[in-house]
């Protein structure tokens, strides 16, 4: 069944029912921006976009400071030319999340390379696949779009592009679990959904990353990645294998790299965390290493939607978030 | 005071996941779970409702169930346990 909330403009709603779809996190400017460029065909709107966030962060001086900090943390690269690159990603990070000019999933797929598909598929059994906030956003849908079998478990598609008859099936309720459009945050019966698909054999995609409550911080230049529990939680409720999966874009193609399984132990969770925290640091180092100019999360300010575990503040973790210490739950 | 069973259960396996620190001076049935209360969060309402499907024996329909009527306080969790059979 397609999930066909009351409160999502249908393309024939007209312009004032796109207008009033405006999520909070979209500038006015930008909005009119966006619906004028997905008239482009893809990629004239993303890279008109790219260059225009490029511009922006060359003008903005917050910007500038910001992009240009981060690339001075990274060696070998001339920061001007980083910093620039960086803002560019950011107009496409915006573009690939709105589906900006993508048609139909066919536009994408031409678009897409899977690497290490092979650790999802050699052994049977239900999968936790751990996405983060770097690289080109939607691996989930690159996956599916792929012929890969998963729920999506987050935040909400806001784009126009969804709204397309094209994509509508991948917002079918039984592989996607995001709270409808406006309807009020609560997460608990999505996410004991998706427990329920794990204990039936079916593969959960969810983002690693994020506020929220922290599990434990993973030191990056600029800002630590603080990564959630709520993976961990499913985990352990399921026995599911879970698979670091990392994206890149190398020029028009995004990259989605499946990563071995994290080691269970099943005997020490105690010793298996920490095995965890170390090769989940260890990936995400190598990246930003690799992909500086991919990053730029870990850089500016998002203003996105918010995600599992991200719903309130206690008074514990408002004092932790003070002093700077890691809120270990682990 | 709780002389209900299955609101006393409820009430223990809430403290439980809250832990000690988390949990309220003086919780009652109507504290709430979250925000101003217990401040449990989803992943940790997960936990709550899980250790209940063990403790009651039932099974809950993520889609109908849980909402955030009924995951508002232990008594309303008390509540949605005993509609789904649970002694």
């Amino acid at each position: 069944m397609t999930r066909e909330p009351a409160s999502r403009p249908s393309e024939a709603a007209g312009l004032r029912a796109l207008w009033r779809a405006r999520p909070a996190h979209y500038s006015r400017a930008l909005w009119v921006l966006m619906l004028g460029l997905d008239i482009l065909p893809w990629p004239w709107g993303e890279d008109i976009l790219a260059r225009l966030f490029m511009a922006v962060g060359a003008v903005r001086a917050s910007r500038r400071r910001r992009a240009t900090a981060w690339a001075r943390a990274h060696p070998g690269y001339r920061p001007w030319r980083l910093a620039a690159a960086l803002s560019a990603f950011r107009g496409r990070w915006v573009a690939r999340s709105w589906l900006l000019g993508l048609r139909c999933p066919d536009d994408l797929r031409r678009h897409l390379v899977v690497r290490g598909e092979e650790h999802l598929t050699a052994m049977p059994g239900a999968a936790i696949l751990l996405g983060f906030h770097l690289g080109p956003p939607n691996a989930d849908l690159a996956l599916r779009i792929l012929g890969h079998r998963l729920t999506w478990l987050g935040g909400q598609r806001i784009s126009r592009g969804w709204w397309r008859e094209a994509w509508r099936p991948f917002l079918d309720s039984s592989q996607h679990l995001a709270p409808s459009w406006g309807e009020e945050r609560f997460w608990s019966g999505l996410v004991y959904r998706a427990r329920r698909i794990l204990l039936d054999g079916g593969n959960v995609f969810l983002m690693a990353d994020g506020a929220g409550r922290g599990m434990f911080r993973v030191s990056l230049p600029a800002r630590a990645a603080l990564i959630k529990p709520g993976w961990l939680v499913l985990h352990r409720h399921t026995g599911a294998r879970v698979l670091p999966v990392l994206t890149h874009l190398e020029g028009r193609t995004q990259v989605i790299t499946i990563h071995p399984p994290l080691p269970m132990s099943g005997s020490d969770p105690a010793g298996e965390g920490g095995a965890w925290r170390d090769t989940l640091t260890s990936l995400l180092k190598s990246y930003v290493r690799q992909f500086p100019e991919q990053c730029p999360a870990l850089v500016f300010s998002f203003r996105s939607r918010p995600d599992v575990g991200e719903e309130q503040e206690r008074p514990e973790r408002r004092a932790s978030a003070l002093t700077g210490e890691d809120a270990r739950t682990l | 005071m709780m002389d209900d069973s299955v609101l006393a259960r409820v009430h223990r396996v809430v403290v439980t996941t809250a832990g000690a620190t988390r949990t309220p001076p003086d919780p009652g049935p109507d504290t709430p779970l979250g925000e101003a209360g217990f401040w449990l969060d989803s992943v940790e309402l997960v936990e709550v409702i899980v250790a209940c499907e063990e403790e009651f024996g039932v099974t809950f329909d993520g889609e109908t169930d849980l909402t955030p009527e009924t995951l508002a306080t232990v008594r309303s969790l008390a509540a949605l346990i005993r509609s789904k059979g649970g002694q």
